[in-house]
């Protein structure tokens, strides 16, 4: 059929727009990144400047594969190098994601550390010398290879411990020296698996279940896509991926938009933060005398990433400690009062509650401790090293304060069961 | 819809009491905009409606008095009048990839929990883990309409969770 040349006229302005577009993608997107710290990266992926690469003599090498995200305040300690030198002692590979302000520490008994394709370290994990985690194990009939792993909030994967490939390890749960979880277990929250007997049963590990596939598979394609995305923001503008500044342009959030800092909206590269996307926060730029509030003036290796798209509302940060993460969701809302927020803890949104996760004033979140997916009142409290997750703290009294050292786990009627986290970390 | 939230201050203590007052209003006004759909699809109709979930737990018996069960989630939704399908999306704690899976009835199952037990413990762990599973997975639907339209986005269910959702 012949077609009129106000179509082909059409299909050429197309391509006018499209072709340029792409080139500029495979320009911008794919480029392979420069070696930090002696790290050797694959294509499209992106360090944060803010991680700490240590790698590369006088340290050992690290090699890291494709649409690898390493995120903000992330620490990767290759360990000294010895006389013979030692290739790619840790390895990261492709897909795979190392969230904010975690450990991979390879100098802890100078063992190297392999992290397969696919595998997710969530923020505040900490990784040691001789872990091996999606690199081992099978991937279950129907579930092609290479399948997912993961590694859960604030948890620990001690020395020579594996978690092979389509296993997990959730939040502040630890797997103890040389304990293998694996193919198809799963850790449940707060656990500690010392014992490889403990790994293998079923009081402390579950097998795992269709929905932590789906999660999981989520979770890498968001990954992939800030890591693709950041990688191009980068390759425009290095100072556009510093401190205080927009999110990358992705099909997460196809607008990068900038923090609101007291009021206004700016960047500032400088920060030695990182205060990503649209986050809107009430405490001012620059210490004041009169006020204690001092969240983005100080060097706290804050993490504050709305990267996915949608904003959320800090009210007053009263004390910061170092290595704190905010993490918001795609669809809305962190929306928190004035609170105190302890080292290496973790403030993350969740689906429940209508999709805000929320607090009210004089909040207090206690060091290692993380707020998941749930809702606090006024003068809230949760322990050092504790996990909340799905709970609606403001329903009773009793529910106010979380112990130390808790699981609170909620059911949909918000009854509560408390169960302990079985480790403490140094 | 707009937002409304409050954001004060923790100490009011001094003059910059005001200051933090007149920042907290900046942004409650500025937050008006967060419910926006972020979506590209704006058609008003049509919306799934009654979304119910449940858990459904199945049970059996192991020798030793031991159980083996798995609890599953199950979402359900009124047929829309000229749906010839759905698609479900999932949301996680890490975002939302934005792929959809196409199916053409009008629940959606999925396991969500699991364990094998000593019967006297009854579920172990159940309750642990959908709250895991409820914080960190969540679904939605639309309908899929004649000539490719779509409805629009019901809101999103957590997995684990037992609710009744009439948008």
């Amino acid at each position: 059929m012949k077609q009129s040349p106000a179509i082909w006229r059409r299909r050429f302005a197309n391509n006018l727009f499209f072709v340029p577009l792409l080139a500029l993608l495979l320009l911008f997107g794919f480029i392979v990144q420069p070696r930090k710290g002696a790290a050797e990266t694959g294509a499209a992926s992106f360090i944060d400047p803010t991680a700490a690469i240590q790698c590369g003599p006088p340290n050992n090498d690290c090699k890291f594969g494709a649409s690898v995200y390493i995120a903000p305040f992330a620490t990767i300690k290759a360990g000294a190098r010895s006389a013979t030198g030692a290739a790619d002692f840790i390895t990261i590979g492709n897909d795979s994601n190392v969230q904010d302000n975690t450990l991979i520490d390879a100098s802890a008994g100078n063992q190297p550390i392999s992290i397969g394709e696919k595998v997710i370290i969530a923020h505040g994990a900490t990784v040691l010398g001789g872990a091996k985690i999606g690199t081992t194990g099978t991937c279950p009939p129907g579930v092609p290879n290479p399948c997912p792993s993961f590694v859960g909030f604030n948890a620990e994967i001690a020395q020579d411990a594996v978690v092979e490939k389509y296993a997990m390890v959730s939040p502040l749960a630890r797997v103890g020296r040389g304990v293998t979880i694996r193919s198809t277990r799963k850790v449940l929250p707060g656990k500690n698996v010392t014992t490889q007997a403990e790994a293998d049963g079923n009081e402390k590990t579950v097998l795992m279940v269709p929905a932590d596939l789906k999660f999981m598979n989520e979770v890498i394609h968001v990954n992939v896509a800030l890591a693709h995305g950041y990688a191009a923001m980068a390759a425009r503008d290095a100072s556009s991926v510093r401190g205080i500044n927009y999110n990358p342009k992705t099909d997460l959030n196809p607008t990068p938009r900038l923090p609101t800092i007291a009021g206004r909206q700016q960047a500032i590269p400088d920060n030695p933060n990182r205060v990503i996307g649209d986050a809107r926060s009430a405490n001012p730029l620059r210490s004041n005398k009169r006020n204690s509030a001092f969240a983005f003036s100080q060097a706290r290796m804050l993490s504050m990433r709305a990267d996915e798209g949608t904003p959320f509302m800090i009210g007053l940060i009263g004390t910061l400690d170092s290595r704190v993460t905010f993490h918001a969701l795609e669809h809305c809302k962190l929306m928190l009062g004035s609170g105190n927020y302890g080292r290496s803890s973790i403030m993350h949104g969740g689906t429940s509650f209508n999709k805000i996760t929320s607090t009210g004033n004089n909040f207090s979140l206690g060091e290692n401790a993380v707020f998941f997916n749930s809702k606090a009142g006024a003068n809230a409290v949760v322990g050092t090293m504790s996990l909340v997750e799905g709970c609606d703290l403001t329903a009773a009294r009793e529910m106010r304060v979380v112990p130390p050292f808790t699981v609170r786990a909620c059911a949909p009627d918000n009854t509560y069961r408390d169960y302990p986290v079985e480790w403490r970390r140094p | 819809m707009a937002t409304t939230v409050t954001l004060v201050n923790s100490s009011a203590k001094s003059s910059s009491s005001l200051l933090h007052f007149a920042v907290a209003l900046v942004l409650s006004f500025s937050l008006a905009s967060c419910d926006k759909p972020s979506g590209h699809e704006r058609s008003p109709t049509p919306l799934v409606q009654n979304l119910v979930s449940t858990l459904e737990d199945e049970v059996r018996e192991l020798p030793n008095e031991r159980i083996a069960w798995s609890t599953f989630w199950k979402l359900c939704w009124d047929k829309t009048p000229d749906a010839n399908a759905y698609e479900l999306q999932t949301l996680t704690s890490e975002g939302s990839s934005g792929r959809v899976q196409r199916q053409s009835e009008n629940c959606f199952r999925i396991e969500a929990a699991t364990g094998e037990n000593k019967k006297s413990e009854g579920l172990l762990n159940r309750q642990l883990q959908l709250a895991l599973q409820s914080s960190q997975l969540a679904y939605r639907v639309r309908a899929v309409l004649d000539n490719g339209r779509v409805g629009e986005w019901s809101p999103s269910v957590s997995v684990g969770a037992t609710t009744h959702v009439n948008p």
